[in-house]
């Protein structure tokens, strides 16, 4: 029973289109131009650049709406007065430093000093300081303005 | 499948008209009978298979090989021409209408007593469920593979084997009665 109801099956492919009509039907479809893969392709990417737009908005407004900040690593308030306050703590530190070396060389140039005569008292080399200034040719106004009004 | 449809599929994707004409003359009956069965006119029929090979054609580049044939792109584009033309077209006629047109559509079959097996057949499967309709037309008219007919409908293979066997089961009961 079932072989014979297949026979009879295939015997359906008997039906077919009337020949002129396909190829009327075909000469009709190629003479259509292909859609364009070009366009296809920009349609596909202007797609995307809109979907990821309009995320990035929704994103936003979503922010603005639940009052929620956005948390960008560069922008953290809290991150950035660490970072200056910890700033600030080694410069002071780098000032202790060399306030502390510039107080090791003052204690060192007295001591010198202490240990060794005076020799900015020496007679020979005031004299020989002394011949190097010119009295005569000097040329400082403001020095010669503060004298005059001293004297006035 | 059509031998060498791969290269053929390439080339009419490429553009190439003749390509695309030798797979039309291929698929082109098979197609036309799928929708025959489903729509019952001729002249529907053939405006339905003109415009699915029209898609085809101009939207071949959409078409991407999966290891299906080409074929079953058709056999997808066919059933939901079929779906937008119930859609749109609710006025359907019964089916006693659809018989005439059907005897006078076989062209060649040589005896009266073939034609009415035919009709009887053609008239009985009708009555069957959509579903059931396309797989007996793909596996026991047109002979596709049961993946073409899954990867056609859009079915596991099991799924397609298990409407196999009810819709010849259901038609077969529908005969006897």
């Amino acid at each position: 029973m079932q072989d014979e109801l297949l026979k009879k099956l295939k015997l359906l492919k008997s039906i077919e289109p009337d020949r002129d009509w396909s190829r009327a039907s075909l000469n009709v479809i190629l003479s259509q131009k292909q859609a364009r893969r070009h366009a296809t392709e920009w349609h596909s990417l202007f797609f995307r650049l809109s979907m990821i737009t309009a995320v990035f908005v929704l994103v936003v407004l979503a922010a603005q709406k639940t009052n929620v900040p956005m948390k960008l690593a560069g922008l953290d308030a809290s991150q950035l007065k660490a970072e200056a306050e910890g700033l600030q703590i080694k410069l002071e530190l780098a000032e202790v430093t060399s306030s502390s070396v510039e107080s090791k060389n003052i204690n060192t140039a007295l001591t010198q000093t202490a240990e060794s005569e005076p020799g900015h008292l020496n007679t020979l080399v005031l004299t020989k300081e002394s011949e190097g200034i010119q009295f005569e040719n000097y040329e400082n106004s403001d020095i010669d303005e503060a004298l005059r009004q001293l004297a006035d | 499948m059509l031998d060498g449809e791969n290269n053929l599929t390439k080339r009419a994707i490429g553009g190439e008209a003749s390509a695309f004409g030798l797979l039309y003359n291929h698929y082109q009956p098979k197609i036309y009978r799928f929708i025959y069965f489903k729509v019952g006119h001729r002249e529907e029929a053939e405006d339905l298979t003109h415009q699915v090979f029209m898609k085809a054609w101009t939207n071949i580049r959409e078409y991407k090989s999966r290891g299906f044939p080409f074929g079953s792109w058709l056999y997808r584009i066919a059933r939901n021409q079929v779906i937008d033309h119930y859609r749109t077209k609710k006025d359907e006629g019964p089916i006693e209408t659809v018989q005439n047109v059907v005897l006078a559509s076989t062209s060649d079959l040589r005896d009266l007593d073939s034609k009415l097996s035919i009709e009887k057949i053609r008239a009985t499967i009708l009555k069957l469920k959509p579903e059931y309709q396309e797989v007996i037309i793909m596996k026991f008219v047109e002979d596709l593979t049961t993946k073409e007919i899954a990867s056609a409908l859009e079915k596991s293979e099991g799924a397609v084997k298990l409407l196999q066997h009810r819709a010849i089961k259901g038609l077969k009961e529908m005969l006897n009665n």
